[in-house]
Protein backbone atom coordinates (compact mmCIF):
# COMPACT_ATOMS: atom_id res chain seq x y z
CA UNK A 1 0.00 0.00 0.00
CA UNK A 2 2.87 2.34 0.61
CA UNK A 3 3.91 2.23 -1.99
CA UNK A 4 1.04 2.75 -4.23
CA UNK A 5 0.71 5.62 -2.31
CA UNK A 6 4.42 6.89 -2.61
CA UNK A 7 4.13 6.03 -7.05
CA UNK A 8 0.85 8.33 -6.89
CA UNK A 9 2.24 10.60 -4.52
CA UNK A 10 5.62 11.50 -6.98
CA UNK A 11 2.90 11.45 -9.91
CA UNK A 12 1.33 14.18 -8.74
CA UNK A 13 4.40 16.33 -7.46
CA UNK A 14 5.61 16.20 -10.89
CA UNK A 15 2.63 17.11 -12.36
CA UNK A 16 2.70 20.41 -9.77
CA UNK A 17 6.43 21.08 -10.95
CA UNK A 18 5.09 21.26 -14.62
CA UNK A 19 2.29 23.20 -13.76
CA UNK A 20 3.62 25.79 -11.61
CA UNK A 21 6.58 26.10 -14.82
CA UNK A 22 3.97 26.42 -16.88
CA UNK A 23 1.82 28.82 -15.14
CA UNK A 24 5.20 31.27 -14.58
CA UNK A 25 5.83 30.58 -18.30
CA UNK A 26 2.34 32.20 -19.39
CA UNK A 27 3.49 35.10 -16.90
CA UNK A 28 6.70 35.71 -19.25
CA UNK A 29 8.91 34.17 -16.10
CA UNK A 30 11.00 32.82 -18.59
CA UNK A 31 14.41 32.68 -16.13
CA UNK A 32 12.37 31.01 -13.47
CA UNK A 33 10.90 28.79 -15.25
CA UNK A 34 14.52 27.78 -17.33
CA UNK A 35 16.23 27.47 -13.35
CA UNK A 36 13.36 25.42 -11.89
CA UNK A 37 13.02 23.35 -15.13
CA UNK A 38 17.28 22.68 -14.36
CA UNK A 39 16.42 21.82 -10.85
CA UNK A 40 13.69 19.44 -11.86
CA UNK A 41 15.39 17.92 -15.07
CA UNK A 42 16.37 14.60 -13.79
CA UNK A 43 13.33 13.74 -12.22
CA UNK A 44 11.13 14.54 -15.19
CA UNK A 45 13.21 14.10 -18.57
CA UNK A 46 11.04 11.50 -19.83
CA UNK A 47 8.60 13.72 -20.10
CA UNK A 48 8.81 15.58 -23.62
CA UNK A 49 6.06 18.27 -22.14
CA UNK A 50 8.42 18.98 -19.23
CA UNK A 51 11.60 19.39 -21.67
CA UNK A 52 10.08 21.71 -23.96
CA UNK A 53 8.67 24.01 -21.85
CA UNK A 54 11.92 23.97 -20.27
CA UNK A 55 14.10 24.41 -23.52
CA UNK A 56 11.51 27.28 -24.62
CA UNK A 57 11.93 29.33 -21.10
CA UNK A 58 15.78 28.79 -21.72
CA UNK A 59 15.86 30.07 -24.85
CA UNK A 60 13.48 32.79 -24.22
CA UNK A 61 15.69 34.00 -20.99
CA UNK A 62 19.00 32.98 -23.79
CA UNK A 63 20.40 30.47 -21.66
CA UNK A 64 20.86 28.74 -25.01
CA UNK A 65 23.37 26.46 -23.73
CA UNK A 66 20.90 24.77 -21.92
CA UNK A 67 19.13 23.62 -25.18
CA UNK A 68 21.63 21.58 -25.86
CA UNK A 69 20.35 18.28 -23.68
CA UNK A 70 17.13 18.83 -24.60
CA UNK A 71 17.71 18.66 -28.19
CA UNK A 72 19.23 15.20 -27.40
CA UNK A 73 16.11 14.17 -25.24
CA UNK A 74 13.09 15.34 -27.51
CA UNK A 75 12.73 12.53 -30.53
CA UNK A 76 9.75 10.29 -29.28
CA UNK A 77 7.14 12.62 -31.19
CA UNK A 78 6.84 14.57 -34.82
CA UNK A 79 6.37 17.70 -32.42
CA UNK A 80 9.07 17.24 -30.03
CA UNK A 81 11.98 16.07 -33.28
CA UNK A 82 10.61 19.73 -34.87
CA UNK A 83 11.21 21.29 -31.51
CA UNK A 84 14.49 19.55 -31.45
CA UNK A 85 16.01 20.78 -34.80
CA UNK A 86 14.59 23.92 -34.09
CA UNK A 87 16.57 24.66 -30.84
CA UNK A 88 19.60 22.35 -32.66
CA UNK A 89 19.60 25.45 -35.51
CA UNK A 90 19.63 27.91 -32.86
CA UNK A 91 22.65 26.57 -30.93
CA UNK A 92 24.59 26.00 -34.20
CA UNK A 93 24.04 29.25 -35.33
CA UNK A 94 25.12 30.73 -31.89
CA UNK A 95 28.09 28.82 -31.99
CA UNK A 96 29.15 29.55 -35.25
CA UNK A 97 28.47 33.10 -35.16
CA UNK A 98 30.43 33.69 -32.04
CA UNK A 99 33.09 32.03 -34.00
CA UNK A 100 32.88 34.17 -36.36
CA UNK A 101 33.21 37.52 -34.28
CA UNK A 102 36.07 36.10 -32.23
CA UNK A 103 38.08 34.36 -34.54
CA UNK A 104 36.60 36.28 -38.05
CA UNK A 105 35.31 32.84 -39.11
CA UNK A 106 33.90 32.78 -42.38
CA UNK A 107 29.64 32.07 -42.33
CA UNK A 108 29.23 33.42 -46.18
CA UNK A 109 30.18 29.87 -47.92
CA UNK A 110 27.21 28.30 -45.11
CA UNK A 111 23.91 27.49 -45.94
CA UNK A 112 21.44 26.72 -43.24
CA UNK A 113 18.24 26.81 -42.06
CA UNK A 114 16.81 30.01 -40.44
CA UNK A 115 14.47 30.54 -37.80
CA UNK A 116 12.11 33.45 -36.24
CA UNK A 117 14.38 33.77 -33.37
CA UNK A 118 16.64 36.93 -33.19
CA UNK A 119 19.90 35.22 -33.35
CA UNK A 120 19.01 33.06 -36.47
CA UNK A 121 18.15 37.35 -38.11
CA UNK A 122 21.22 38.59 -37.12
CA UNK A 123 23.06 35.42 -38.30
CA UNK A 124 21.42 36.34 -41.73
CA UNK A 125 22.25 39.62 -41.56
CA UNK A 126 26.21 38.49 -41.13
CA UNK A 127 26.38 35.27 -43.32
CA UNK A 128 25.10 38.08 -45.79
CA UNK A 129 28.10 40.37 -45.34
CA UNK A 130 30.59 37.77 -46.55
CA UNK A 131 34.36 37.48 -46.25
CA UNK A 132 35.08 41.04 -44.35
CA UNK A 133 37.71 42.36 -42.01
CA UNK A 134 36.36 42.46 -38.48
CA UNK A 135 34.74 45.55 -37.03
CA UNK A 136 34.13 47.34 -33.57
CA UNK A 137 30.46 46.61 -34.50
CA UNK A 138 27.64 45.98 -36.35
CA UNK A 139 24.24 47.52 -37.66
CA UNK A 140 22.09 45.72 -39.02
CA UNK A 141 18.65 47.01 -40.48
CA UNK A 142 15.41 44.56 -40.31
CA UNK A 143 14.13 43.31 -43.93
CA UNK A 144 10.79 43.47 -42.55
CA UNK A 145 10.73 46.45 -40.48
CA UNK A 146 13.18 49.36 -41.72
CA UNK A 147 12.74 50.82 -38.09
CA UNK A 148 14.10 47.90 -37.03
CA UNK A 149 17.97 47.32 -36.54
CA UNK A 150 20.53 45.02 -34.69
CA UNK A 151 23.20 45.91 -33.26
CA UNK A 152 26.40 43.07 -32.78
CA UNK A 153 29.19 43.21 -31.00
CA UNK A 154 31.61 41.45 -28.73
CA UNK A 155 32.05 42.72 -25.15
CA UNK A 156 34.95 42.16 -22.58
CA UNK A 157 33.99 40.17 -19.47
CA UNK A 158 36.91 39.37 -16.81
CA UNK A 159 37.51 36.02 -18.62
CA UNK A 160 35.18 35.52 -21.65
CA UNK A 161 33.91 37.86 -24.36
CA UNK A 162 30.30 37.66 -24.66
CA UNK A 163 28.15 38.08 -27.80
CA UNK A 164 25.77 41.08 -27.53
CA UNK A 165 22.62 41.54 -29.90
CA UNK A 166 20.94 45.16 -29.19
CA UNK A 167 17.54 45.20 -30.78
CA UNK A 168 16.72 48.89 -31.58
CA UNK A 169 13.35 50.59 -32.56
CA UNK A 170 13.68 53.84 -34.06
CA UNK A 171 17.22 54.29 -31.80
CA UNK A 172 15.18 52.93 -28.86
CA UNK A 173 16.62 49.97 -27.32
CA UNK A 174 14.03 47.20 -26.91
CA UNK A 175 15.95 43.93 -25.84
CA UNK A 176 19.40 43.11 -25.20
CA UNK A 177 20.67 39.41 -25.31
CA UNK A 178 23.82 38.72 -24.26
CA UNK A 179 25.36 34.95 -25.29
CA UNK A 180 28.26 33.45 -24.63
CA UNK B 1 10.79 -34.95 22.97
CA UNK B 2 9.98 -31.94 20.30
CA UNK B 3 11.55 -31.55 17.30
CA UNK B 4 11.93 -27.94 17.64
CA UNK B 5 13.90 -27.51 14.09
CA UNK B 6 11.28 -29.24 12.09
CA UNK B 7 8.41 -26.82 13.96
CA UNK B 8 10.80 -23.89 13.40
CA UNK B 9 10.79 -24.75 9.40
CA UNK B 10 7.30 -25.56 9.88
CA UNK B 11 6.93 -22.28 11.28
CA UNK B 12 8.42 -20.56 9.14
CA UNK B 13 6.65 -21.90 5.91
CA UNK B 14 3.85 -21.06 7.68
CA UNK B 15 4.82 -17.63 8.07
CA UNK B 16 5.62 -16.79 4.21
CA UNK B 17 2.29 -18.31 3.08
CA UNK B 18 0.06 -16.06 5.78
CA UNK B 19 2.02 -12.92 3.52
CA UNK B 20 1.68 -14.47 -0.15
CA UNK B 21 -2.29 -12.91 -0.11
CA UNK B 22 -0.86 -9.61 0.56
CA UNK B 23 2.16 -9.66 -2.10
CA UNK B 24 -0.50 -10.67 -4.52
CA UNK B 25 -2.84 -7.85 -3.55
CA UNK B 26 -0.25 -5.10 -3.60
CA UNK B 27 2.28 -6.61 -6.56
CA UNK B 28 -1.66 -6.32 -8.58
CA UNK B 29 -2.74 -2.82 -7.48
CA UNK B 30 0.65 -1.85 -8.19
CA UNK B 31 0.42 -3.17 -11.93
CA UNK B 32 -3.04 -2.27 -12.32
CA UNK B 33 -2.26 1.65 -11.76
CA UNK B 34 0.81 1.99 -14.01
CA UNK B 35 -1.24 0.25 -16.72
CA UNK B 36 -4.25 3.04 -15.63
CA UNK B 37 -1.31 5.54 -15.91
CA UNK B 38 0.28 4.49 -19.23
CA UNK B 39 -3.17 4.04 -20.44
CA UNK B 40 -4.22 7.96 -19.74
CA UNK B 41 -0.41 9.15 -20.94
CA UNK B 42 -0.47 7.38 -24.16
CA UNK B 43 -4.32 9.02 -24.48
CA UNK B 44 -3.05 12.48 -23.73
CA UNK B 45 -0.04 12.33 -26.31
CA UNK B 46 -2.64 11.07 -28.52
CA UNK B 47 -4.67 14.67 -28.10
CA UNK B 48 -1.54 16.53 -28.38
CA UNK B 49 -0.26 15.06 -31.56
CA UNK B 50 -3.05 14.71 -34.23
CA UNK B 51 -3.77 18.55 -34.01
CA UNK B 52 0.16 18.52 -35.06
CA UNK B 53 -0.25 16.06 -37.87
CA UNK B 54 -1.59 19.50 -39.76
CA UNK B 55 1.16 21.78 -38.57
CA UNK B 56 3.90 22.27 -40.62
CA UNK B 57 7.08 21.27 -39.08
CA UNK B 58 9.14 22.31 -42.08
CA UNK B 59 7.94 25.15 -43.95
CA UNK B 60 9.27 27.84 -46.46
CA UNK B 61 10.14 31.09 -45.82
CA UNK B 62 6.60 32.91 -44.61
CA UNK B 63 5.80 31.79 -41.52
CA UNK B 64 1.76 32.09 -40.24
CA UNK B 65 1.25 35.16 -37.69
CA UNK B 66 -0.02 32.87 -34.78
CA UNK B 67 3.45 31.13 -34.51
CA UNK B 68 5.06 34.04 -33.97
CA UNK B 69 3.11 35.47 -31.43
CA UNK B 70 3.56 32.22 -29.87
CA UNK B 71 7.03 32.66 -28.72
CA UNK B 72 6.99 35.48 -26.95
CA UNK B 73 10.42 36.93 -25.86
CA UNK B 74 11.82 37.89 -22.09
CA UNK B 75 13.33 41.43 -22.21
CA UNK B 76 16.81 40.56 -20.78
CA UNK B 77 18.82 42.93 -18.56
CA UNK B 78 21.82 41.26 -17.82
CA UNK B 79 25.31 43.23 -16.64
CA UNK B 80 26.50 45.53 -18.75
CA UNK B 81 29.87 44.45 -19.70
CA UNK B 82 32.36 47.08 -21.51
CA UNK B 83 32.47 47.29 -24.86
CA UNK B 84 35.62 45.51 -26.43
CA UNK B 85 37.11 47.04 -29.41
CA UNK B 86 38.04 44.11 -31.73
CA UNK B 87 40.27 46.91 -33.72
CA UNK B 88 39.99 50.28 -32.02
CA UNK B 89 41.07 51.66 -36.04
CA UNK B 90 37.81 50.58 -37.47
CA UNK B 91 35.35 52.46 -37.59
CA UNK B 92 32.10 51.62 -36.92
CA UNK B 93 30.79 50.61 -40.28
CA UNK B 94 26.99 49.77 -41.17
CA UNK B 95 26.02 46.72 -43.35
CA UNK B 96 25.88 48.25 -46.76
CA UNK B 97 22.64 46.80 -48.41
CA UNK B 98 24.09 46.11 -51.62
CA UNK B 99 25.58 43.23 -49.85
CA UNK B 100 22.58 42.35 -48.06
CA UNK B 101 20.56 42.59 -51.24
CA UNK B 102 22.91 39.98 -53.03
CA UNK B 103 22.14 37.42 -51.11
CA UNK B 104 18.06 37.86 -50.17
CA UNK B 105 17.31 35.63 -52.92
CA UNK B 106 19.25 32.91 -51.39
CA UNK B 107 17.50 33.43 -48.39
CA UNK B 108 13.76 33.04 -50.14
CA UNK B 109 14.87 29.60 -50.92
CA UNK B 110 16.54 28.23 -47.44
CA UNK B 111 14.09 26.57 -44.71
CA UNK B 112 12.84 28.16 -41.79
CA UNK B 113 12.09 26.28 -38.96
CA UNK B 114 9.41 27.51 -36.31
CA UNK B 115 7.98 26.15 -32.95
CA UNK B 116 5.58 23.87 -31.65
CA UNK B 117 4.02 24.63 -29.16
CA UNK B 118 1.03 22.17 -29.36
CA UNK B 119 2.26 20.59 -25.82
CA UNK B 120 1.87 23.89 -24.64
CA UNK B 121 -2.39 23.45 -24.89
CA UNK B 122 -2.19 20.31 -23.25
CA UNK B 123 -0.59 21.15 -20.12
CA UNK B 124 -3.15 24.67 -20.42
CA UNK B 125 -5.71 21.70 -20.38
CA UNK B 126 -4.91 21.06 -16.84
CA UNK B 127 -3.29 24.42 -15.68
CA UNK B 128 -4.73 24.79 -11.97
CA UNK B 129 -6.17 28.56 -10.86
CA UNK B 130 -3.95 30.96 -12.29
CA UNK B 131 -3.09 33.32 -9.30
CA UNK B 132 -2.90 30.27 -6.25
CA UNK B 133 0.80 31.44 -5.57
CA UNK B 134 0.91 35.09 -7.17
CA UNK B 135 0.48 37.76 -4.51
CA UNK B 136 -2.30 40.01 -5.31
CA UNK B 137 -1.16 43.34 -5.64
CA UNK B 138 -3.40 46.75 -5.68
CA UNK B 139 -0.90 49.75 -6.07
CA UNK B 140 -2.64 53.08 -5.98
CA UNK B 141 -1.87 54.12 -9.17
CA UNK B 142 -4.15 51.61 -10.43
CA UNK B 143 -7.40 52.74 -9.17
CA UNK B 144 -6.00 56.44 -10.18
CA UNK B 145 -6.23 55.16 -13.79
CA UNK B 146 -9.08 53.24 -13.36
CA UNK B 147 -10.67 56.52 -11.93
CA UNK B 148 -9.72 58.56 -14.84
CA UNK B 149 -11.02 56.03 -17.73
CA UNK B 150 -14.39 55.84 -16.18
CA UNK B 151 -14.86 59.26 -17.17
CA UNK B 152 -14.37 58.25 -21.19
CA UNK B 153 -18.09 56.56 -20.97
CA UNK B 154 -20.17 59.24 -18.53
CA UNK B 155 -23.44 57.06 -18.93
CA UNK B 156 -21.94 53.67 -17.60
CA UNK B 157 -19.30 52.91 -14.64
CA UNK B 158 -16.70 50.63 -15.45
CA UNK B 159 -18.61 47.97 -13.53
CA UNK B 160 -21.29 48.20 -15.41
CA UNK B 161 -19.55 47.69 -18.37
CA UNK B 162 -17.82 44.49 -16.92
CA UNK B 163 -21.24 43.01 -15.87
CA UNK B 164 -22.81 43.74 -19.44
CA UNK B 165 -19.53 42.41 -20.53
CA UNK B 166 -19.98 39.13 -19.41
CA UNK B 167 -23.72 39.31 -20.24
CA UNK B 168 -22.74 39.86 -23.81
CA UNK B 169 -19.86 37.17 -23.70
CA UNK B 170 -22.65 34.84 -23.56
CA UNK B 171 -24.62 35.90 -26.68
CA UNK B 172 -21.22 37.41 -29.10
CA UNK B 173 -22.31 37.12 -32.25
CA UNK B 174 -19.19 37.43 -34.60
CA UNK B 175 -19.61 37.18 -38.34
CA UNK B 176 -15.92 34.90 -38.68
CA UNK B 177 -17.27 31.88 -36.52
CA UNK B 178 -13.95 30.53 -35.42
CA UNK B 179 -12.93 34.00 -33.94
CA UNK B 180 -16.05 33.71 -31.97
CA UNK B 181 -15.99 30.19 -30.90
CA UNK B 182 -12.12 31.11 -29.52
CA UNK B 183 -13.13 33.88 -27.87
CA UNK B 184 -16.11 32.62 -25.69
CA UNK B 185 -13.54 29.24 -24.79
CA UNK B 186 -11.41 31.92 -24.05
CA UNK B 187 -13.81 34.06 -21.98
CA UNK B 188 -15.00 30.72 -20.31
CA UNK B 189 -11.22 29.89 -19.50
CA UNK B 190 -10.85 33.10 -18.49
CA UNK B 191 -13.83 33.20 -15.62
CA UNK B 192 -12.51 30.25 -14.22
CA UNK B 193 -9.05 30.96 -13.58
CA UNK B 194 -8.45 34.74 -13.84
CA UNK B 195 -5.92 34.24 -15.96
CA UNK B 196 -4.30 38.01 -17.59
CA UNK B 197 -3.11 36.55 -20.47
CA UNK B 198 -6.21 34.93 -21.33
CA UNK B 199 -7.85 38.32 -20.99
CA UNK B 200 -5.15 40.11 -23.07
CA UNK B 201 -5.75 37.83 -25.75
CA UNK B 202 -9.35 38.67 -25.63
CA UNK B 203 -8.83 42.05 -25.75
CA UNK B 204 -6.31 41.72 -28.35
CA UNK B 205 -8.91 39.84 -30.47
CA UNK B 206 -11.69 41.92 -30.01
CA UNK B 207 -9.75 44.62 -31.08
CA UNK B 208 -8.40 42.33 -34.30
CA UNK B 209 -12.55 42.68 -35.09
CA UNK B 210 -12.57 46.07 -34.30
CA UNK B 211 -14.73 45.82 -31.46
CA UNK B 212 -12.87 48.11 -29.54
CA UNK B 213 -14.76 49.07 -26.49
CA UNK B 214 -14.73 45.02 -25.78
CA UNK B 215 -10.85 45.38 -26.19
CA UNK B 216 -10.52 48.33 -24.26
CA UNK B 217 -12.90 46.84 -21.49
CA UNK B 218 -10.51 43.48 -21.48
CA UNK B 219 -7.59 45.36 -21.53
CA UNK B 220 -8.52 47.25 -18.98
CA UNK B 221 -9.81 44.03 -16.62
CA UNK B 222 -6.26 42.80 -17.48
CA UNK B 223 -4.85 45.77 -16.09
CA UNK B 224 -6.30 45.18 -12.84
CA UNK B 225 -5.10 41.67 -12.80
CA UNK B 226 -1.70 43.01 -13.56
CA UNK B 227 -0.40 46.12 -14.54
CA UNK B 228 2.95 45.48 -15.64
CA UNK B 229 2.03 43.62 -19.16
CA UNK B 230 2.73 46.04 -22.19
CA UNK B 231 0.65 44.83 -24.16
CA UNK B 232 -2.43 45.25 -22.30
CA UNK B 233 -1.70 48.96 -22.08
CA UNK B 234 -0.56 49.24 -25.18
CA UNK B 235 -4.19 47.80 -26.51
CA UNK B 236 -5.63 49.46 -23.51
CA UNK B 237 -3.98 52.76 -25.39
CA UNK B 238 -5.32 52.06 -29.04
CA UNK B 239 -8.57 51.41 -28.30
CA UNK B 240 -9.05 54.85 -26.90
CA UNK B 241 -7.51 56.63 -29.74
CA UNK B 242 -10.00 54.37 -31.78
CA UNK B 243 -13.25 55.49 -29.97
CA UNK B 244 -11.92 59.17 -30.18
CA UNK B 245 -10.32 59.47 -26.99
CA UNK B 246 -6.75 60.44 -27.92
CA UNK B 247 -6.46 62.14 -25.27
CA UNK B 248 -6.85 59.92 -22.92
CA UNK B 249 -5.06 57.56 -24.49
CA UNK B 250 -1.93 59.83 -24.00
CA UNK B 251 -2.38 60.69 -20.66
CA UNK B 252 -3.00 57.20 -19.69
CA UNK B 253 0.64 56.30 -21.94
CA UNK B 254 2.34 58.94 -19.99
CA UNK B 255 1.24 57.53 -16.69
CA UNK B 256 2.73 54.20 -17.11
CA UNK B 257 5.82 55.07 -18.93
CA UNK B 258 6.60 57.25 -15.23
CA UNK B 259 6.38 53.31 -14.08
CA UNK B 260 7.59 51.42 -16.70
CA UNK B 261 9.60 53.04 -19.39
CA UNK B 262 8.30 50.73 -21.57
CA UNK B 263 9.75 51.46 -25.28
CA UNK B 264 7.09 50.43 -26.92
CA UNK B 265 4.61 52.24 -25.32
CA UNK B 266 7.10 55.34 -25.70
CA UNK B 267 6.57 54.49 -29.46
CA UNK B 268 2.96 53.92 -29.37
CA UNK B 269 2.88 57.53 -27.23
CA UNK B 270 4.93 59.06 -30.11
CA UNK B 271 3.00 58.06 -33.04
CA UNK B 272 -0.31 59.15 -31.09
CA UNK B 273 1.00 62.44 -30.69
CA UNK B 274 2.33 63.15 -34.48
CA UNK B 275 -0.85 61.90 -35.95
CA UNK B 276 0.57 58.51 -37.33
CA UNK B 277 -2.06 56.31 -34.79
CA UNK B 278 -5.35 56.88 -35.70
Amino acid sequence: MKIVLLFLLTIGLYADIKQDMFNLYQNKKYEKVCSMGFDNFNRNNKDEEFVSLYAFACLNSDYIDRLAIPIAMLKFSKESRSNSAYFSVILMQKKLLYHALQDNYNLSILKLPTTDYVLSTVFDLYSKLGKHEPRTFYLFEDENDKKLTYKLYLSKDRKLNKMIIEEFYDTITIKRHVYW
Amino acid sequence: MLNTRDLEQRWLRYKIKSYVPYFTILISIVVISAIIYAFFNSDKKETIYIPEQTNKTLTKAPITKEVVLNTPKAPIIKETPEVKSIDSKESPIIAPKAQEKKLSHAKDDSLKLVPSLGFMKNIQHTTLPYYKEEPKRKPEKVSKIVEETQEIEPQESIEKIVVIEKEEAQQISIKRRDASNDIRDIIKRFKKNNNPALSLFVAKKYYELGEYHKAYNYALITNQIDRDIDASWIIFAKSLVKLNQKDMAIKTLKQYLESSHSSSAKILLDEIVSGKFK
